[in-house]
């Protein structure tokens, strides 16, 4: 594995810093809602500002005049429209050698975004990093790389000695009055 | 075959099976390359044990092959479904090995929906997955598309016989060529060209909205894959609406709905027979299938307000009903959007597209054009024998890749395949609602199982019921092997069991 | 196949030229299914939105 995990009390240090950095809320900012409450709720939230606090997944895609970014919580993931600068300034995004930075997104919410195709969407108007990502080390176990070793062992084994002794080429003498068998080879 | 199968039936079927799990071994290479490639090295080590264990248990199975084999149509129908089972096991090994699963009964949902290319999925935290699994599901649903017979024709069984009867036991009755070996390599070649194509046309479609090189380049095949197969599986947890771009929808669209034409259709396109496109009964069935319930559903959808432009209208609407028809399962929308937004009208329009399906020897599902063409032209043959003096006749034929006669027996096998089809949805219909879904999620969920389609209206989850589980994973490879051969499978396992006759 | 048969085999770059404009057909195809589908969108949204209004 070529990442290493950050030192556990640097990511205790930065969750620190977040929460003690008081976020610049609105005060008529809702609560984060979960995005399966987004789903459920489209109709009556659509149009309506909301609160989303999940993790940045994949990439940002930045386009023409803003960017994408989408947003995982645990019940699920919606694509967030935001300005590029902010985009940009998401340090890690979550991937398998990843998790992303936490983000706490504050906007307009759209049941099908008229602007972006009929798409499920937030337009942030307030992006915060409430904890850093961090990279994940995925370690082998050894026991499974033993077992991985053997049974290759055993494969290959079984390959040489099918190829070696076993009968290839299938049976040869066609099979009488079936269709199709008098045609196929 | 005599009533009861002897020592040597049960040779023959497991030894083909070996073959073809040999042959899924072989196509490990590919997501084993990607882990070295990126330093996966946990995804490895759980892929080369599903490897090995492919090679393994295939060699072994295949070395039973007796000398003096005489293999029919029992042994290849039977040798198919079984290939199917064991494949489905075998795939899911790194499945489950990987901690993205809650279960093996899990993983081998994903298998089976990968392999018949369905594309509901039970992956948990599918965002973190690595790039060596992800590619691994998609060749999964890439090679299912094909077929796992056609792709161990190809390579393995080659010149021997038994391999037409595997061929068709595979739910494939074209023949591009006589001997079966050069159509199933046919079928590849096709796939290959369309592969080349598709991977550059997303890579380039997915470095225009942004996506950085690399990540363009693996979704462009991992998405590829899926598209041209019709599975529906995507890397991402949003499914298509990761994007958020009408061009990489666009893409897609034109390779799913390659991926849904008779490989035959391809072949004749390809060597220069154009006019087939226009002429091809299927290719005519399709649009007219597709067309009417497109139109019902823009009409449901815009009526309902759920889609107030022509631009959504179009790439939720057209998208959602075409990814429908041709059985892939791309999705932009959350599986919970249809229930809620959805009008029942739009959602029979979906159910009834998803029955419908692609093309007959396509990577498609669902009761396929050429049937709903046969029934079609045969209810219209029907009408004109009634008005016609009773010693009139006239040729009752069809039009796909040359003309076919539509005598009764070609008819009855069509009525009766579709009503098997028909049949299977109302089961798997009343087995959600069995487990306590409304009838419209039961009966879309039911569709997109028997369709091998993969469209979710929310009820395929891993916290579903365990058996409405084994109940999906059944009905969608019986779908996806159009009955015959596991109806032969059945008989098979009765006639083991059962008295001997006199 | 009776009608590719009954060709001439073509040479390689006959065939390359073949294959694409095989897929060049389909991708026509796929093309007029959207151009369809605009237009149904914009016929049946026309019929469906005025059925909507009061």
């Amino acid at each position: 594995m070529s990442r290493v995990a950050l030192a556990p009390g640097m990511a205790a240090a930065a969750l620190l810093l977040a929460a003690l950095v008081p976020a610049p809320a609105f005060a008529e900012d809702p609560p984060p809602s979960a995005v399966t409450d987004l789903v459920e709720r489209a109709a009556e939230l659509d149009g309506r500002r909301v609160a989303l606090e999940g993790e940045a997944i994949g990439s940002p895609m930045i386009r023409d005049s803003g960017a994408w970014v989408n947003i995982a919580d645990r019940s699920g993931a919606l694509g967030v429209w935001m300005g590029a600068e902010t985009a940009r300034g998401i340090a890690r995004f979550g991937s398998y050698g990843a998790v992303g930075d936490t983000l706490r997104v504050t906007g307009v919410f759209h049941r099908a975004c008229a602007e972006h195709g009929g798409d499920m969407d937030v337009h942030a108007d307030g992006t915060i990093v409430t904890a850093p990502g961090r990279p994940v080390a995925h370690p082998v176990p050894a026991g499974r790389v033993v077992a991985a070793l053997a049974l290759a062992l055993v494969a290959a084994g079984a390959v040489a000695a099918l190829a070696a002794f076993g009968q290839d080429r299938g049976p040869r003498t066609p099979p009488p009055g079936y269709p199709g068998s008098a045609k196929s080879s | 075959m005599t009533a009861r199968p002897r020592l040597d039936d049960y040779r023959i079927i497991l030894a083909y099976s070996g073959r073809v799990a040999i042959g899924l071994g072989a196509v490990y290479a590919v997501p084993l390359a990607v882990a070295a490639l990126e330093g996966e090295w946990a995804a490895f080590v759980d892929l080369s044990i599903g490897c090995s264990a492919s090679l393994a248990l295939g060699a072994a199975l295949a070395s039973l092959m007796p000398r003096e084999a005489r293999p029919g149509w029992l042994h290849g129908m039977v040798a198919t479904a079984v290939s199917w089972l064991l494949e489905m096991f075998l795939a899911a090994i790194p499945y489950r090995l990987s901690g993205h699963y809650a279960s093996w009964l899990d993983s081998l949902f994903d298998a089976m929906s990968g392999f018949t290319t369905t594309g509901l999925t039970l992956v948990q935290d599918l965002d973190h997955l690595s790039r060596a699994l992800n590619t691994w599901r998609h060749v999964v649903t890439f090679v299912g598309g094909q077929g796992v017979v056609v792709l161990a024709l190809s390579f393995l069984v080659g010149g021997s016989r038994g391999g037409y009867e595997l061929y068709v036991g595979e739910a494939k009755d074209e023949r591009l060529f006589p001997r079966v070996a050069h159509t199933a390599k046919a079928i590849w070649k096709i796939s290959a060209v369309y592969l080349a194509v598709g991977v550059g046309a997303l890579w380039v479609a997915g470095l225009s909205i942004g996506l950085p090189a690399k990540e363009a380049f693996y979704h462009g095949a991992w998405v590829y894959m899926a598209a041209w197969s019709t599975g529906g599986f995507a890397p991402m947890s949003q499914n298509v609406g990761y994007y958020h771009s009408a061009v990489y929808e666009l893409v897609c669209v034109a390779f799913f709905l390659a991926g849904s034409l008779n490989f035959a259709l391809h072949h004749a396109l390809m060597t220069g027979n154009r006019r087939e496109l226009a002429r091809n009964a299927e290719v005519i069935s399709f649009t007219v299938t597709f067309a009417g319930l497109f139109t019902l559903a823009a009409w449901a959808l815009a009526g309902s307000g759920t889609y107030g432009g022509i631009a959504t209208l179009l790439r939720k609407g057209f998208y959602h009903v075409i990814s429908a028809h041709t059985t892939t399962g791309f999705m932009t929308v959350a599986a919970r959007q249809f229930a809620r937004e959805w009008t029942p009208l739009a959602l029979c329009a979906m159910i009834l597209a998803m029955m419908a399906g692609g093309s007959a020897c396509s990577t498609a599902g669902g009761v396929k054009g050429m049937r709903v063409a046969m029934l079609w032209l045969a209810i219209r043959n029907e009408v004109r024998a009634l008005l016609l003096p009773s010693h009139a006749s006239f040729r009752r034929r069809i039009h796909a890749s040359g003309d076919r006669d539509l005598g009764d027996g070609v008819v009855k096998g069509a009525a009766l395949v579709a009503l098997l089809y028909v049949a299977t949805w109302v089961l798997a219909t009343m087995a959600g609602v069995a487990a306590g879904y409304s009838p419209m999620d039961a009966a879309f969920e039911g569709a997109s199982v028997t369709g091998n389609v993969g469209l979710s209206i929310g009820v395929t989850a891993p916290g579903m019921p365990a058996a409405l589980k084994v109940v999906y994973l059944l009905v969608m490879w019986v779908g996806r092997l159009e009955f015959m051969a596991v109806l032969a499978l059945g008989r098979f396992v009765l006639s083991a069991f059962g008295r001997r006759r006199p | 196949m009776k009608s590719g048969s009954a060709r001439a085999a073509p040479g390689p770059g006959g065939r390359l030229r073949q294959a694409s404009s095989g897929i060049a057909t389909v991708l026509a195809y796929a093309a007029a299914l959207m151009a369809y589908g605009f237009a149904a969108c914009f016929l049946a949204g026309m019929a469906g939105w005025a059925g909507r209004l009061p």
